[in-house]
């Protein structure tokens, strides 16, 4: 994912998360033809749909042996169908199990706002006046004070940030999860592309024959229209609502996938600017309060978690050297501080912003996503119904089959 | 209509028939083994009896005659009942239909073996692949849920849907079995069809069960790439 480490090699550039935009609603006339159909493949299937027809028109119309010839046809695709429709069942829980994710991640960095506030020196008020008990006895400093709290919080705060980067890692598996789900979709539809291929095939073949019946066997024409024909279109527009979900749930996935990872680089960046505040401090202290500041834990985490925060190193080396050469006037390191501050706050706010668009986009897909599951569901039960009213033609492997 | 070559694998078969020897020799050990104990319990009973006999005989002084005659006649009796009872266990159970999930291949596959004398042939090539699957699913099926969908489905097909199609095809008069039905098939073919299609849909659950295990595998493989791999990759 080189995204998440791109970005957090220069941490002064504002972090923009591009919430994406939601899925729109998918026709069924135009679902087919994402996932290309190979030529080879086609003529295969055209060859299996011709041998078909020829089959079919060579039954008496009347015989049983043309019945059985026609439930194929509504058994046709039934499997990949129900396929197709397993993996839509569980793309509804995806995108709320993501949000819910969020909230864990999105918990840990409130919290994380409200241990960084009360550590801000601009909540201080001026830290470079003296110290006096009761107003008028000068008593210790204001600004050794201020840093002897960030020994305190250190704890807390290398606890959150671990936690940030646990909820990172579920985001990753996450991701991991809709890659392989993707994976299997697409194998899917290109079966459901296959059967759809396969059925406008049959009805043009169908068509053509029945037509050419019209002059000789009239009554043959006439049977081969009204139930293969009949049965041939309607089995065609399931497959293309069939189609029409699983591009929208395909799409759907992405867009969680998206989202997540603008996530992953949300938390990325709010971790680093904590521990680049946290450094500048250090910096900070040395410099003007002549004061050792240890944050050991947050040293500890920063080797652990050095991957994402080495692009900290980098800058905080430089900053380093730029506070320690300011470090003789004495105001400027302490806006520096500051300014280490309002990187997390920026950071925080725009991960905030980001939550609102992405929360609204993946609601409307799912809003429209439920809607055409619903409606396929309602095609799906008459299928169901009609294959276990004909009964699966036992044995002889059907003739209207996808490729394998 | 015979079934389509590609159903069923030569080499699968084979390997079904080492397996189905290896199984039957094992059986057969047993039941002898059970014979055996029966017997020596028998002949020691009957020692046993007729030392105790002896031992009265010697203490009273002799045994009348009758007395004798009904010991012998009870010496015979232990001997052949001990001999007989309890007789060894049934190698071919009912239908399977009372087994727990985990049993349930294992006893399909025993009730199998005890229709395998009376079906034709090709339908013996047939229930080997079956008794292959069978292995194939018997440990997923260790794992599953007893009241979920899955399950329903697969108890369904394994003691429901095969034995009434094997039973429907013995109830045939063995005589009739080879004549053509109006269908233009023989009740021969049409068994092995149908058991064909149980065989494939055994693969096919088989294949479903073990879909979520293959998600999760790739999954986390996938996961160790983007989270390790990729990241030192962009360095």
């Amino acid at each position: 994912m080189a995204t998440t480490t791109d970005h957090s090699t220069n941490a002064t550039e504002g972090l923009t998360l591009t919430p994406p935009d939601p899925v729109p609603v998918i026709q069924p006339e135009r679902a087919a033809g994402l996932v290309p159909v190979a030529d080879d493949q086609k003529s295969k299937l055209q060859q299996r749909v011709d041998e078909y027809v020829e089959d079919l028109v060579a039954q008496d119309a009347a015989s049983p042996e043309f019945g059985r010839r026609v439930d194929q046809i509504t058994n046709m695709g039934r499997r990949e169908i129900a396929e197709a429709a397993g993996h839509s069942n569980r793309f509804l829980d995806r995108p709320v199990r993501a949000m819910d994710k969020e909230a864990g991640v999105g918990a840990d960095l409130a919290e994380l706002r409200r241990t960084v506030e009360d550590l801000d020196p601009s909540t201080k008020g001026n830290l470079l006046a003296p110290r006096k008990l009761f107003g008028v006895i000068p008593f210790g400093s204001k600004l050794r004070n201020y840093f002897d709290s960030y020994t305190s919080a250190q704890g807390h705060i290398s606890a959150i940030l671990a936690r940030l980067q646990g909820g990172k890692d579920e985001l990753l598996m996450d991701n991991a999860a809709i890659d392989v789900e993707r994976q299997n979709l697409w194998a899917t539809m290109g079966k459901l592309e296959q059967m759809v291929f396969m059925s406008k095939a049959l009805d043009e073949g169908l068509e053509q024959k029945a037509a050419d019946l019209d002059h000789t066997d009239p009554a043959k024409a006439k049977a081969v229209r009204e139930t293969a024909l009949f049965y041939v279109r309607q089995r065609t527009q399931d497959l293309l609502t069939q189609m029409a979900v699983s591009v929208q749930g395909y799409l759907a996935l992405d867009l969680v996938k998206k989202n997540n990872v603008e996530l992953i680089k949300g938390v990325d960046r709010a971790s680093t600017t904590t521990v680049g505040a946290l450094r500048t401090a250090v910096t900070v202290a040395q410099a003007m309060a002549n004061q050792k500041l240890v944050l050991d834990q947050i040293t500890a985490l920063n080797t652990t978690t050095a991957r994402i925060i080495d692009g900290t190193g980098q800058m905080m080396k430089d900053n380093t050297a730029r506070i320690h050469a300011q470090a003789a006037s004495s105001t400027i390191p302490l806006e520096t501080l500051q300014r280490a501050f309002q990187n997390i706050y920026d950071t925080m706010d725009s991960i905030d912003t980001f939550k609102v668009k992405a929360l609204d986009s993946m609601k409307q897909t799912v809003t429209t996503l439920e809607g055409e599951i619903t409606r396929s569901k309602a095609y799906i039960a008459r299928t169901q119904g009609q294959s276990e009213g004909t009964g699966t033609s036992a044995g002889g492997k059907s003739m209207l089959e996808s490729l394998d | 209509m015979a079934p389509p070559p590609s159903r069923i694998s030569k080499d699968v078969i084979r390997a079904a028939r080492r397996q189905r020897a290896a199984r039957l020799y094992t059986a057969r050990k047993a039941r002898w083994a059970h014979r055996w104990r029966r017997l020596r319990r028998a002949i020691v009973a009957a020692i046993v009896l007729f030392i105790g006999t002896f031992t009265a005989a010697l203490l009273l002084g002799g045994l009348p005659f009758s007395a004798i005659v009904l010991m012998t006649l009870l010496g015979f009796v232990t001997f052949l009942g001990l001999a007989t009872f309890p007789r060894s266990p049934r190698p071919w159970p009912g239908v399977p239909d009372e087994a727990g999930l985990t049993e349930l291949a294992a006893a399909t596959e025993d009730w199998l073996e005890s229709r395998r004398r009376v079906l034709p042939s090709p339908a013996v090539d047939v229930i080997d692949m079956i008794a292959v699957r069978l292995e194939q699913i018997t440990p997923q099926l260790v794992s599953l849920d007893e009241t979920g969908p899955a399950a329903r489905e697969v108890r369904k097909l394994l003691s429901e849907h095969l034995p009434t199609l094997v039973d429907s095809y013995t109830r045939i008069a063995p005589s009739l079995r080879h004549r053509p039905g109006p269908g233009g098939t023989t009740p021969s073919q049409q068994l092995v069809e149908g058991l064909s299609v149980i065989s494939d849909e055994i693969e096919t659950m088989s294949i479903d069960l073990s879909r979520h295990d293959l998600d999760r595998l790739a999954t986390r493989g996938r996961y160790l790439e983007t989270r390790y791999l990729d990241v030192r990759d962009s360095n």
